[in-house]
């Protein structure tokens, strides 16, 4: 029995190992690591965006130059937050922003010409803060 | 309908309870961990929809920007709460959709 559980232990040692080494790899793939990229994303937006909104008490046609550069950044960073794996929740958040507050705005300025400056106030706001989440989920990935 | 601002906020805080009985339609098990996420959602949603709702009231905003304003609070919660890693998805999505729904209800008897 003790030559036998001599014999045994190497494998089980090596054994042990295999699961630890797979284990831990596996856990780093599903991590996801701190992405400077991202972090860029959202750093600049968090100026472009509420600058752009800023203007939406004038007219969406003279500023349809800057509306353009800043919705390709932010489709770039929401493609980005997309390609990105294990980035679910954060790449959800993107698509959040992107639908439910950013193109709504840009739509009801468009449609109306101009909007009125209580409404761009709490909007921007909304916009700032959640940009602001993004950045600190950003931040917290692992470096 | 109420033309009273000072009726506003009242109206926000009576939704508490009903908020805690739509979680039933979703949960049986860890029914108190989902009735908590509610209550956190709508405290959260409650005081800026109230706000929006007065500045609809007083005729600062439009029923429609009242509207977008709401669904953009709304927006802007879902993203804090999938950026903290605290949402749990399907059953939390589907709580956080009725509860805008009752804060967008409430807001519009405003307005």
């Amino acid at each position: 029995m003790k030559t036998l559980l001599l014999s045994l232990q190497p494998k089980l040692l090596l054994l042990a190992l295999g699961i630890f080494v797979v284990a831990s790899t596996t856990n780093m793939a599903c991590s996801p690591k701190f992405d400077p990229a991202a972090v860029e994303n959202a750093t600049n937006l968090s100026t472009l965006l509420p600058e752009l909104m800023g203007h939406a008490t004038h007219s969406f046609a003279s500023h349809s130059a800057e509306i353009k550069k800043v919705t390709d950044a932010l489709d770039k960073a929401v493609a980005h937050a997309n390609a990105t794996k294990s980035n679910k929740a954060i790449a959800d958040s993107w698509n959040t922003l992107k639908n439910d507050l950013v193109t709504p705005f840009l739509a009801r300025w468009k449609e109306k010409g101009s909007l009125d400056k209580d409404y761009v106030k709490e909007a921007t706001t909304q916009i700032t803060k959640s940009l602001d989440a993004i950045k600190k989920a950003e931040m917290a990935k692992k470096k | 309908m109420p033309d009273n601002s000072k009726n506003i906020k009242p109206s926000f805080d009576q939704l508490d309870n009903q908020i805690v009985d739509l979680v039933g339609n979703y949960v049986k098990r860890r029914r108190q961990h989902y009735e908590e996420m509610a209550q956190k959602l709508h405290a959260s949603l409650k005081k800026d929809a109230a706000r929006y709702t007065e500045m609809a009231a007083d005729g600062k905003i439009t029923s429609e920007d009242l509207g977008l304003l709401i669904k953009g609070r709304w927006a802007q919660l879902k993203i804090e709460l999938l950026s903290e890693g605290s949402m749990a998805r399907n059953k939390a999505e589907g709580i956080a959709g009725d509860v805008l729904k009752l804060t967008l209800n409430t807001a519009f008897q405003f307005v």
